[in-house]
C-alpha cells in the first residue's frame, strides 16, 4: 500500500523527508514509519501519530493512500 | 549546612531598614528552596488579606535549593507574592544566571516589603547591601538598563528588573533578567512597581557548600551521556538546535496550541500559520547564535537578528514556543517578523508573552464579533490575522500607550472595563492560558484550575506530555489520577529545587532526586522528596485558603473544558468534567471537597504549624 509522510518534528527524520512511500499492506504506524526510516522500535512508538485529521495511536493499522502525520511528543514550552 | 549559604535577607523599602535571617536545616529540608521556602515565609511574614500592593505586601526573589551547585539544568530561581490578578498566591520562575547569582552574593533569598518613596534598586554585594536611587533607570527598557547598570556597577552584577509595564503596575507585568528570560505569570512585575522598586541587582562570589562534589560531577557525566547517546537523543538534538520553537507546528496539527483565541483549529490555519512561526523556518532568517542558562548542556535559547529584515535590534531572544504559539496560531498570524518584533517589545518593555498574545486574542475575537468598535482599540483594525494591527497594539500595551493601558492589564481585566466581552474571556482565575489545550491534554483543565497559580502548564502532575497518551488514559480521570498525584509533588520538587522543566526529559529516571542528595546530603527517601513536594502543593494552597479562596472561588472557561465542543479539527467532540477531576484529587491529597484540608493531612505532611493555627485555632 502507498502512505504519504508529514513529518512534524524537526529531529526525527531518520533519513526521511515528506512524500509518499509504499509500505507493506497491514502496518500500523508506527512499523510504516519504522519501514521507511532507520529508527528503532522504541523511538517511533514514543511519536505522536494522527491520520485523517484525528490523533491515532502508534498501533492503529493504516491503510493505502492515507496520510500519516508523525508528531514529536508534547513537552512544555 | 549544605546547598545553602544559611542567610535569608529582609528589605522593607519604606524604612530602608534591612535584616538577616539564619537558615536552619531543618527549615530547609521541610522548604528546601524556590516555591517552598517563598510560600512559608510569605505565610508567616505578610498578614492575611493584604492587599497587594500595599506596603505590607511582599514580593521574594528566591534561589533554588541547588542553584549555584555545579549541577547541570539547576539555575532557576522564583519569584514569589500575591498576585495582581488572580488576587491569590503567585509564583513564577526564571533561568538565566539571577539565581546562582543571588546566592553568590551572600543569600538564598530575598524578601522586600514597603514602598520606597522614589524609584530605587536593591544592590546587594558579597553580602552587603544597599539601596540606591533608581531615578534615572525609571522608564528605560531593559537592555537599556542592564547595560546602564554594568556601566555603573561593572560588568559582573546580575539583574532581576521590570521595564514600564512594571512601572506602570500593569497585570502582564513580568520580571526580566539576562537580556531575554521572564519571571513572566501573574503579574510579579507589577508587585515590583508598586514598591518603586526597579531592580534587585547582585554580585559576589560565595558559594554554598556541596555534600559530595564528586557525586555531582559523575551525575552531570551521566547526563551527557543520556543527552547526547541515550533514548532522548533526537529530543536532545531538537532543543539543542531550535529551543522550544520546534514543538509549534505539531502543536498546530495536534490541538496542543490555542488557534484563534481557543475557538478555531488547524483547518482555520493558512500555510503560513501552520509553518512560518515554526522555529526552524524562523532560524533561517533571523538566528545570530545560540545561548544557554548557567549550567546547561543543551542550550535552548537563541539570539535573533531582526535587523536583517529592518527591525530595531540584532540582540532579540528567539520566541519561546509559548510566545510564537500566541502571537501565531492564536492570531492567526503567520507573519513571523510581527512574531518576533512583538517578542522583542514584551522582553524590552517588561510582559507574560502569554497574556499579552492571549489578551490580544480576547480584543480580536471581540472586535471581529462588533463587541468592540474601532474606535474603542483606537483605530486599530484587529481582524484575525492582521499583522500590522496586531504589532500596533502590541505596541501600544507594552508602552502603555491608549488602550493599551487597559489591554496591559489582561483580558479579564479588560472585558470588566468595558463592560462587555465576557462570552470571549478563556480563562482560569483572571490569567491567560499557556500554549497547551486542556482538550487534547485534560488533566491540564485540573491543573488549569485547581493548582494555586491558576492557568499554568508548568505546575500539577501529568503535565502538556498527556496529550500523546491514548484517549482511554488521558480522558479518565481516575486513570490519570496516580500520575497526577505524584507529578503534583515531583514538579513542586523540581520548582523548589530550581530544576528547569525540560530535566523531564533532560534527566535519566531518578537523576533529580539524586542530584538533590548530592548537593544537600539530606539523603532523602524517594518517598520523604515526595512528602515534601507535597507539602509545598500545600503550603501554596493554604496562602490562598488563608486568603479566603475556596474551590468555588476559581472558576475556568467552558471554551477550555469543551463546553460546547468544537464541531471540526481533531478535538471535535471532546468535553470533560474538570469538577470531577477537582473531587478526585483533592480527596487524593486529604482535602474536603471545597478544598480545605483535614488537620490529620497537615499533620501527616509535617511543619504546617501555622497552617493548624489558622485553620483548626481550637486545636
Amino acid at each position: 500500500m502507498k502512505i504519504t509522510l508529514k513529518l512534524l518534528c524537526p529531529e526525527v527524520t531518520g533519513g526521511l523527508s515528506n512524500g509518499t512511500y509504499e509500505v507493506t499492506d497491514g502496518l500500523c504506524a508506527a512499523e510504516a514509519l519504522a519501514c521507511c526510516a532507520d529508527l528503532p522500535r522504541e523511538r517511533v512508538e514514543s511519536l505522536m501519530y494522527m491520520c485523517g485529521g484525528k490523533h491515532i495511536r502508534p498501533d492503529t493499522e493504516l491503510h493505502d493512500g492515507e496520510e500519516l502525520l508523525v508528531l514529536r511528543p508534547l513537552r512544555g514550552g | 549546612m549544605n546547598a545553602f549559604i544559611g542567610k535569608i535577607l529582609f528589605v522593607d523599602l519604606s524604612t530602608g531598614k534591612t535584616e538577616v535571617r539564619e537558615l536552619t536545616e531543618d527549615f530547609v529540608r521541610a522548604f528546601p528552596g524556590g516555591n517552598a521556602l517563598g510560600a512559608r515565609i510569605l505565610y508567616e511574614e505578610m498578614p492575611a488579606n493584604t492587599p497587594v500592593f500595599a506596603p505590607e505586601s511582599m514580593i521574594g526573589f528566591v534561589c533554588g535549593a541547588l542553584n549555584g551547585s555545579g549541577g547541570f539544568m539547576t539555575g532557576r530561581y522564583m519569584v514569589v507574592s500575591k498576585s495582581p490578578v488572580t488576587g491569590g498566591w503567585n509564583d513564577a520562575n526564571s533561568g538565566g544566571s539571577f539565581g546562582p547569582a543571588l546566592r553568590g552574593a551572600g543569600y538564598d533569598a530575598l524578601f522586600v516589603k514597603g514602598i520606597a518613596e522614589k524609584p530605587v534598586y536593591i544592590f546587594i554585594d558579597n553580602g552587603e547591601v544597599e539601596i540606591r536611587s533608581a531615578e534615572k533607570y525609571w522608564g528605560m527598557r531593559i537592555s537599556e538598563f542592564e547595560k546602564a547598570v554594568k556601566e555603573e556597577l561593572g560588568k559582573k552584577v546580575c539583574s532581576a528588573a521590570i521595564g514600564v509595564a512594571g512601572e506602570q503596575r500593569h497585570g502582564t507585568a513580568a520580571i526580566m533578567n539576562d537580556g531575554h528570560r521572564a519571571a513572566g505569570r501573574g503579574g510579579s512585575g507589577a508587585v515590583m512597581g508598586s514598591k518603586n522598586l526597579k531592580a534587585v541587582v547582585v554580585s559576589g562570589n560565595q558559594k554554598a557548600a556541596i555534600a559530595d562534589k564528586e557525586r555531582v560531577l559523575a551525575i552531570n557525566k551521566e547526563i551527557i551521556d543520556w543527552q547526547r547517546n541515550g533514548p532522548v537523543k533526537d529530543v536532545h538534538f531538537a532543543f539543542d538546535n531550535w529551543g522550544t520553537g520546534a514543538s509549534y507546528e505539531g502543536a498546530v496539527y495536534s490541538g496542543d496550541v490555542g488557534i484563534k483565541n481557543w475557538a478555531g483549529s488547524v483547518e482555520d490555519c493558512s500555510d503560513a500559520v501552520r509553518t512560518a512561526p515554526s522555529a526552524a523556518e524562523m532560524d533561517k532568517r533571523f538566528k545570530k547564535k545560540k545561548y544557554a542558562c548557567l549550567g546547561c548542556p543543551v542550550g535552548c535559547g537563541a539570539v535573533y537578528d531582526l535587523t536583517r529584515e529592518g527591525g530595531e535590534t540584532d540582540d532579540a531572544g528567539r520566541p519561546e514556543y509559548e510566545t510564537t504559539g500566541g502571537f501565531g496560531a492564536m492570531l492567526l498570524n503567520g507573519d513571523s517578523y510581527s512574531i518576533n518584533v512583538c517578542n522583542n517589545w514584551c522582553n524590552e518593555y517588561g510582559l507574560d508573552t502569554i497574556s499579552v498574545a492571549g489578551t490580544i486574542a480576547w480584543a480580536m475575537e471581540c472586535y471581529t464579533k462588533g463587541i468592540l468598535s474601532k474606535e474603542e482599540l483606537d483605530g486599530v483594525d484587529l481582524t484575525w490575522g492582521n499583522a500590522e494591527a496586531i504589532t500596533e497594539i502590541c505596541g501600544k500595551i507594552c508602552r502603555s500607550e491608549g488602550v493599551g493601558a487597559i489591554l496591559a492589564e489582561g483580558s479579564a481585566y479588560a472585558a470588566k472595563h468595558f463592560g462587555k466581552g465576557e462570552d470571549c474571556l478563556v480563562v482560569a482565575g483572571g490569567i491567560e492560558f499557556p500554549m497547551h489545550d486542556a482538550r487534547l491534554g485534560p488533566s491540564l483543565a485540573r491543573t488549569y484550575k485547581f493548582d494555586p497559580t491558576p492557568g499554568r502548564h508548568v505546575k500539577g502532575g501529568v503535565g502538556p506530555t498527556v496529550g500523546g497518551r491514548p484517549d482511554e488514559f488521558k480522558y479518565n480521570p481516575e486513570a490519570f489520577l496516580a500520575e497526577d498525584i505524584a507529578g503534583t509533588a515531583a514538579n513542586e520538587m523540581l520548582q523548589a529545587g530550581g530544576f528547569c522543566v525540560f530535566t523531564d526529559w533532560g534527566y535519566r529516571p531518578g537523576a533529580m532526586l539524586d542530584y538533590f542528595n548530592a548537593v544537600t546530603g539530606f539523603n532523602l527517601t524517594p518517598e520523604e522528596y515526595h512528602t515534601a513536594g507535597q507539602r509545598s502543593f500545600m503550603m501554596r494552597h493554604a496562602f490562598n485558603l488563608r486568603e479566603g479562596f475556596r474551590r468555588e472561588d476559581t472558576t475556568i472557561s467552558d471554551r477550555m473544558v469543551g463546553k460546547p465542543p468544537m464541531t471540526a479539527g481533531p478535538l471535535a467532540g471532546v468535553t470533560m468534567d474538570v469538577e470531577k477531576m477537582g473531587d478526585n484529587f483533592y480527596q487524593a491529597i486529604g482535602c474536603d471537597m471545597h478544598g480545605v484540608p483535614s488537620k490529620e493531612t497537615l499533620e501527616k505532611l509535617g511543619s504546617m504549624e501555622p497552617v493548624i493555627r489558622d485553620l483548626y485555632p481550637e486545636a
